[in-house]
């Protein structure tokens, strides 16, 4: 067990100790070899469970939304970032998390056929890896206790090289699963326009020639929200990178609007921005 | 059972010799990985694969797959359709997805037939390809259903060396190896003790001890256990688990409407999804995360094993290393096994 995970224990079982979370959301260890799980620690005892390495890939805060409870939640600098969206789009109270930050050490993947592991190509995109939102930091012996750092803007861009070859032939290689928005930590409608059962604006089964209509749209509609972690990315079954689309989008609206998701609390996004005033109105 | 030998090198001219006559279906490179996908000749097909992430279950119930056409005026059906009787043969599907196969008879082809499901499996001629290297994920030995030859192929192949021992596990499998002496000859005494020794050592390999004897009598005592409310926490309800399943069968059905034409299509759907169940009205028997992901581990190791006979599970470990939340059935099965 290293440091971080030692305290990481620690900080868990006195926040349940003392009542200050009904639970702790962290990772534990899978079922396959580097592979770290969602765990949710309720007692004290069961802290010691909690992991901290480089294959805690999977996004937490999806799992805050429409969550009663005041829960602490162990982030990476992705996760903090989709927190702050979230209390942002009013989906989840700032009072209602503890928001628990040990050093990020970044997601490492096997590619297949190799056994060698590699940082996600998203992680190589992170803007900054330190939490934009911080409640209890954790340091291992070998950091600082750096404040929290005001992630910087610009440091993202993807090159417009960057990509599949054929966004098209990516786009037909999906299975309609809806995987991508059912593991985005900022997709929170309970009823989503893309499901074609609810509109018509794919159909119900999506026809191979609306699987860019769906693709774009939701694109559109990750414009200054995605915060980059990756979990669209992960749960796809057709192994779209989908991450790529979204940075491409995330961009535009850095250079149009100066916007960097999930970095500023307090900053409005260019979605929610009061309209101009025009003259005579 | 008589044992055939092809070489390798020969593997490639089968393929090109099933393609003069049908579609080939067949693995191929895509990315890093592989998928299956229709080839035309044996160059394009790769038999050195790790297992697809998409299973070839998409050969007989296509992920889309359009029933028929009618007329909105009076109802009359214009066009059923399927995708025909045209011959296809289905190369190198692993032990797991080619038992599979079976599974899905017992449903689909059972009492009710489904007629698109039956023309699919007809007209499919599947030569299976046995498993030399078992991912950690796989757990086919539980089944009995791999790692080496699977119930539901015409022709099973075992790599041995430079070539594969060929073994035709029906009639029309007999009957190609008969067609294509240029391809497959007898197998000598020392190639089928190779391919015993190589099944030996393969099965061996997994270590994998689960059991599945009693299984769905203690899961039917164990519908109210709190493990299932604890278990589903960590699901994000994706269903990617049901979408790579080769023994997933669940579709959905839409109708598109163009002038007074309307068509009426299926695809595939999962019970992880929160409509799945939903019934008009806005009634639902499974409204929450729980009784979703518990009905689908009761569907596969509790009420298909009731009522058709068999585990629905082939243990190919793709819902286990594709779970972005990692919900493992080997766990789940070795808690009540």
């Amino acid at each position: 067990m290293s440091e971080t995970e030692l305290k990481l224990g620690e900080v868990a079982a006195e926040l349940i100790r003392d009542g200050k979370v009904a639970y702790v959301i962290g990772y534990e260890k899978g079922s396959i070899a580097d592979r770290s799980r969602p765990c949710f620690v309720t007692t004290p005892q069961d802290s010691t469970k909690l992991v901290w390495n480089e294959h805690c890939a999977v996004s937490l805060p999806k799992y805050l939304i429409g969550t009663k409870d005041k829960v602490g939640i162990v982030v990476k600098g992705c996760d903090g970032r989709a927190i702050v969206e979230l209390i942002k789009d009013k989906q989840v109270d700032r009072d209602k998390v503890v928001v628990i930050t040990p050093p990020c050490l970044g997601v490492k993947q096997t590619t297949q056929g190799s056994s060698e592991e590699i940082l996600a190509r998203y992680c190589e995109r992170c803007p900054e890896r330190t939490s934009p939102i911080s409640d209890i930091q954790i340091t291992d012996g070998s950091r600082k206790a750096d404040a929290v750092q005001k992630p910087k803007r610009g440091t993202g861009s993807t090159k417009r090289s960057e990509g599949p070859a054929s966004w098209k032939e990516e786009f037909q290689k999906c299975i309609r699963c809806l995987a991508c928005i059912k593991s985005c930590p900022l997709c929170y409608c309970t009823e989503c326009e893309l499901d074609g059962s609810m509109s018509s604006l794919v159909s119900k089964l999506r026809i191979p020639s609306e699987l860019p209509t769906f693709h774009l749209v939701r694109a559109m509609h990750m414009a200054g929200r995605c915060v980059g972690c990756g979990a669209c990315e992960a749960a796809c079954p057709a192994d779209i990178p989908l991450t790529d689309l979204y940075a491409r989008i995330n961009d535009e609206v850095e250079r149009i609007f100066g916007y960097v998701p999930g970095i500023d609390i307090n900053e409005v996004a260019p979605v929610e921005l009061p309209r101009p005033k025009v003259e005579g109105t | 059972m008589t044992s055939y030998y092809i070489e390798k090198s020969s593997s490639k001219r089968m393929i090109d010799e099933l393609a003069r006559k049908q579609k080939v279906i067949a693995p191929t490179k895509e990315g890093s990985g592989f998928s299956f996908k229709v080839v035309s000749s044996g160059e394009e097909a790769c038999l050195e694969f790790t297992n697809t992430t998409i299973s070839p279950k998409s050969v007989f119930l296509p992920q889309l797959e359009e029933l028929f056409t009618y007329d909105i005026k009076n109802g009359r059906v214009k066009d059923a359709k399927g995708d025909g009787d045209e011959p296809v043969a289905l190369v190198g599907a692993r032990p797991c997805d080619s038992s599979a196969l079976l599974i899905l008879d017992r449903v689909m082809g059972g009492k009710y037939v489904d007629s698109y499901f039956d023309q699919n499996r007809k007209r499919t001629f599947v030569v299976g390809l046995s498993c030399s290297k078992p991912e950690p994920t796989c757990f086919c030995n539980v089944f009995n259903t791999g790692p080496i030859e699977g119930a539901g192929d015409d022709i099973s192949l075992t790599g041995i060396g430079n070539g594969y021992i060929a073994r035709p596990r029906t009639d029309r499998g007999k009957e190609f190896i008969k067609e294509h002496p240029d391809c497959f000859r007898e197998a000598t005494k020392r190639e089928v003790e190779l391919f015993e020794r190589e099944s030996d050592r393969v099965i061996e390999s997994m270590g994998n001890q689960l059991k599945t004897e009693g299984l769905p009598e203690r899961m039917a005592k164990a519908f109210d256990d709190p493990y299932w409310q604890e278990l589903s926490r960590r699901c994000i309800e994706c269903g990617v688990c049901s979408f790579v399943c080769p023994t997933c069968y669940c579709f959905e059905v839409t109708e598109e409407i163009n002038g007074n034409e309307a068509k009426r299509s299926r695809g595939w759907d999962t019970c992880l999804s929160c409509r799945f169940s939903r019934m008009a009205g806005g009634l639902d028997p499974r409204p929450t995360k729980q009784d979703r992901l518990k009905h689908r581990f009761y569907h596969k190791l509790q009420y298909i094993p009731v009522t058709f006979g068999a585990i629905s599970c082939v243990g190919c470990g793709r819902c286990v290393s594709r779970c972005p939340s990692n919900v493992d059935i080997r766990e789940v099965i070795a808690k009540w096994q």
